[in-house]
């Protein structure tokens, strides 16, 4: 860990001395995984193309503001922060959600397809998280990240976290109940 | 009962990956913007604080209630730096605005 941030702050320190876009690089080699992890829990699943487009567009963003970096938190921390935020934005300007209206829960449908519209009721539900919520419940079940990388992932306490999951399933489960869907 | 349903809603979604372009386009997009962005930034930047002192010095210029000293007019100018620069440290987007953000929106 203190090799990772010793690296981190090495590498930050060599880019605003030098200017060079190749120390700039091998940061991005570092995070580009985990940035793109972030931005895809957020916009969540089948946006994977998006989620690239805005790790671009959140690298760009730190190239130019790497200045503004005080320091004052770790190089990681602040760049998921942004990548977090910026991923919001877009979730927020896209808008998309499944049409719940469809999504009927028929007593007398057959076993498979009421396993197929409680999946549709389950990803309604979750579309309507709030963000932290949803995040979290995507990066631990989709993305399979434990509740101390989450925390450590976007600056939080895994206690945090911990409330972010356990409040997501409370809400998923009165939406499930809500469309008529039992928990 | 829910941790089962997330469980099993995750389980058939495919981990998502970085498509193998995605470095190469990254590293062309870093170098066109190293050549082009820097000094547009740097530009819109000073372009802008010109606009504030142009507008401070106009304001103060042609609105002025009382005479000021010269060493009043200073002491006024360290004092609104001071509460300016106190009101973006506040306004800076913290967790905790976030989550109040995030109930609001909901």
């Amino acid at each position: 860990m203190i090799d990772t941030l010793d690296a981190d702050a090495g590498l930050v320190a060599a880019f605003v001395e030098s200017g060079r876009v190749e120390d700039f690089e091998r940061l991005v080699e570092r995070h580009q995984r985990t940035v793109f992890r972030v931005v895809v829990s957020v916009l969540g699943p089948g946006r994977e193309r998006d989620a690239e487009d805005v790790t671009q567009d959140v690298f760009v963003q730190v190239y130019r503001r790497i200045a503004s970096f005080e320091r004052r938190s770790r190089f990681s921390t602040w760049l998921y922060r942004i990548a977090y935020n910026r991923a919001v934005d877009v979730r927020r300007a896209m808008r998309a959600r499944p049409d719940s209206e469809a999504l009927s829960t028929d007593p007398a449908a057959p076993a498979a397809s009421r396993d197929v519209l409680r999946s549709y009721a389950v990803a309604d539900c979750l579309s309507r998280l709030p963000d932290t919520q949803r995040t979290a419940i995507h990066l631990h079940y989709w993305l399979g990240h434990t509740v101390a990388e989450i925390a450590e992932t976007l600056g939080v306490q895994a206690g945090t976290v911990k409330a972010w999951l356990f409040r997501a399933r409370r809400l998923i489960a009165r939406c499930l109940a809500s469309k008529g869907v039992r928990p | 009962m829910i941790h089962d349903d997330l469980v099993r809603q995750f389980e058939q979604t495919p981990q998502p990956t970085l498509s193998p372009a995605f470095s190469s386009d990254l590293r062309r997009t870093l170098r066109h913007s190293a050549s082009a962005g820097v000094e547009y930034g740097a530009w819109r930047t000073w372009v802008l604080r010109f606009y504030w002192v142009a507008a401070a010095a106009m304001t103060a210029h042609y609105y002025r209630p009382v005479d000021l000293t010269s060493l009043q007019i200073m002491a006024l100018v360290m004092v609104g730096a001071a509460v300016t620069l106190t009101l973006r440290r506040v306004a800076k987007m913290g967790p905790l605005t976030r989550v109040l953000r995030d109930v609001m929106w909901r």
